[in-house]
């Protein structure tokens, strides 16, 4: 019930005395009251007076409101929708290469699409967000977004910019200058939480070397810690990276760890890399390997999905084709980045969809029944106990705030992910 | 009547008594269970019936929180697993969040006065669907409402509020 500050001292509350006028105290207005309101009443809210503006840019109060908005997050899970859009189709090619430069963000609400009476109103997601990158931006590939506290990382094949949709900010990440392979391009990015800090980090990749007489890849990363203040750099990490990591992708953070796919081709022929993933620990900025399940095929080594759910790290892979199954693994990471065994969690047979897991549904507590799956059009949930896969809703056709036309234009795919709103800011605080 | 279940008295600040079992009142608020602790070695030899002075609590509302307490009580009973039902879609007919939702729609003094209630009694789950319901009033109040339901001045020289307004003014 009360707000710890960060050396654990709990602060004093004010008990009122008996037969007062029916006044809140400050601190419950703060720490109880305010933490509940969404970030667009607070950002409103700034205006109030100095004191309010202060208490809702305070880092403290930042993470009380998270740590709210998480909690209602399991409750009524939130998904972040975001179309890819081209700005024209050029026939005939192979994969789409005119992206728009403007990405827009919905939101979307479990309970709100369930428990609502009038059928539209499952269909409908409430905009967030447009980002408009402006026309100096050819976008030739546009990789997944990366997603830590309501923050998003987009990656295309040159750049990368941070936004915090819920309070409209966003920074275009600095060049990437450490690239030494002038032709071969990296643009491997992924953002996550460092721990110790309390800092949120953007982590690239780049090349540093190149063997040709064995196509080994030297690799490097480099780090941009967000609110840095003036030390708005990339700053490289001590320890070099042990294997390549593949070259255009967003690794995936849980807890601490970074995880990030091992390139095969560009380790070089002159030995095997290990059968896993590379992970960062985001607090000592130490490389690491995490073995893949014993239980799955090597040959799916390169074709599985990273998901973070409740703090664990989850692999989705098609195992078969006859029947159609889609299998999870999944794997604990503890606070202090440890990490526990991989469990072969569920197998979905009959479905002829790939489909990637978003979250797990609340209603019946810990023994949670239903997952929520998304994949490029539509959201499914998923019955644990009577197998059944229920489409929830298709995105290409639901109403989207703020559009009269229900038809997309251009449209490539959709991106979906759990999304818990923040006011974690971009800039120094 | 031995076999019958022990209650407690409790008494508003305003002087009125409400009977409540010790068991219910023990299982929801951390304080009275803390009061009840501290009576129980003198009431072990004595029949007599504990009553409790609850002096920041008026009449009105502890019957209302007593009413509360006893409905979700009785409702963990039978489910065996009290929090399900905030669980459940805002659709969803679940007899608790009805009249959770039910409870908290009172007016603001009433609904103030819960807060205060829950926060001293200790009522975890009550204090939290109070806060909530005050939120959930603020949320969409313009600035000035804001202010005068706070009684907060306003300290912003007219550059600065304008500065602020428009630093932020899509959220408006």
């Amino acid at each position: 019930m009360e707000l710890q500050n960060e050396d654990g001292r709990r602060k004093r509350r004010r008990i009122s005395p008996p037969n007062q006028n029916p006044e809140l105290s400050e601190e419950i207005i703060v720490e109880e009251i305010l933490v509940r309101l969404p970030v667009k009443s607070l950002v409103r809210f700034k205006s109030v007076c100095k004191a309010w503006r202060a208490t809702i840019s305070d880092p403290i109060f930042i993470r009380a409101h998270l740590r709210h908005s998480a909690t209602k997050q399991e409750q009524d899970p939130c998904v972040i929708i975001s179309p890819l859009i081209m700005d024209n189709v050029i026939p005939g090619e192979s994969r789409p290469s005119t992206f728009s430069n403007q990405f827009r963000f919905y939101q979307w609400h479990h309970l709100q699409a369930n428990g609502g009476s009038t059928p539209s109103s499952k269909q409908t997601a409430t905009h967030i967000y447009t980002k408009d990158l402006g026309s100096g931006e050819v976008i030739r590939q546009m990789g997944y977004f990366a997603f830590c506290d309501g923050l998003v990382l987009v990656r295309t094949d040159t750049k990368l910019y941070l936004l915090n949709p819920a309070t409209r900010d966003s920074l275009t990440l600095p060049d990437n200058k450490r690239n030494k392979l002038g032709r071969e391009f990296c643009n491997s990015a992924g953002l996550g939480l460092d721990p110790r800090s309390g800092k949120y980090k953007v982590v690239r990749a780049f090349y540093r070397s190149l063997d040709i007489t064995t196509n080994a890849y030297g690799m490097g990363m480099e780090v941009f810690t967000v609110g840095a203040g003036r030390r708005r750099a990339w700053r490289k990490i001590a320890h070099d990276v042990p294997y390549p990591v593949c070259r255009q992708q967003s690794s995936l953070s849980v807890k601490g760890l970074m995880f990030w796919r091992i390139d095969k081709v560009r380790h070089g022929h002159h030995q095997t890399p290990p059968r896993g993933l590379l992970h960062l620990n985001l607090a000592d900025e130490s490389f690491g390997v995490t073995r893949l399940p014993d239980s799955m095929d090597p040959a799916l080594d390169d074709t599985f999905f990273m998901d973070m759910l409740h703090g664990e790290l989850w692999l989705t892979a098609c195992t078969s084709r006859t029947p159609d199954t889609l299998t999870i693994w999944a794997m604990p990471v503890d606070d202090n980045g440890g990490q526990g065994q991989w469990e072969q969690r569920y197998s979905i047979v009959g479905y002829p969809l790939i489909f990637r897991p978003l979250a797990l549904l609340p209603g019946s507590g810990d023994g949670s029944s239903q997952v929520l799956f998304w994949n490029r059009l539509r959201l499914y949930s998923y019955d644990l106990a009577t197998s059944m896969l229920t489409i929830e809703c298709e995105l290409d056709r639901m109403r989207y705030q703020g559009r009269k036309a229900r038809k997309w234009k251009n449209l490539c795919k959709f991106t979906a992910r759990l999304y818990t709103e923040s006011l974690v800011p971009l800039t120094a605080y | 009547m031995a076999s019958e279940k022990k209650v407690v008295f409790l008494r508003s600040s305003d002087g009125e008594a409400f009977e409540v079992s010790e068991e219910v009142i023990s299982a929801a608020s951390v304080t009275i269970k803390g009061m009840i602790d501290e009576e129980s070695p003198s009431r072990a030899d004595t029949a007599a019936t504990t009553t409790l002075a609850i002096p920041n609590v008026t009449a009105a509302t502890l019957s209302r929180v007593l009413h509360y307490v006893n409905k979700h009580f009785d409702a963990a009973a039978v489910v065996g697993r009290p929090d399900d039902y905030i669980f459940c879609a805002p659709g969803d007919e679940h007899p608790l969040a009805r009249f959770d939702d039910d409870f908290v729609d009172v007016d603001n003094d009433t609904l103030i006065d819960l807060v205060h209630a829950a926060e001293y009694l200790h009522i975890k789950k009550l204090f939290d669907l109070t806060c909530k319901a005050v939120a959930d009033k603020l949320k969409g109040r313009t600035i000035d409402q804001i202010r005068e339901t706070f009684g907060i001045v306003n300290d912003y020289t007219v550059e600065e509020e304008v500065e602020v307004y428009r630093e932020n003014s899509w959220a408006f």
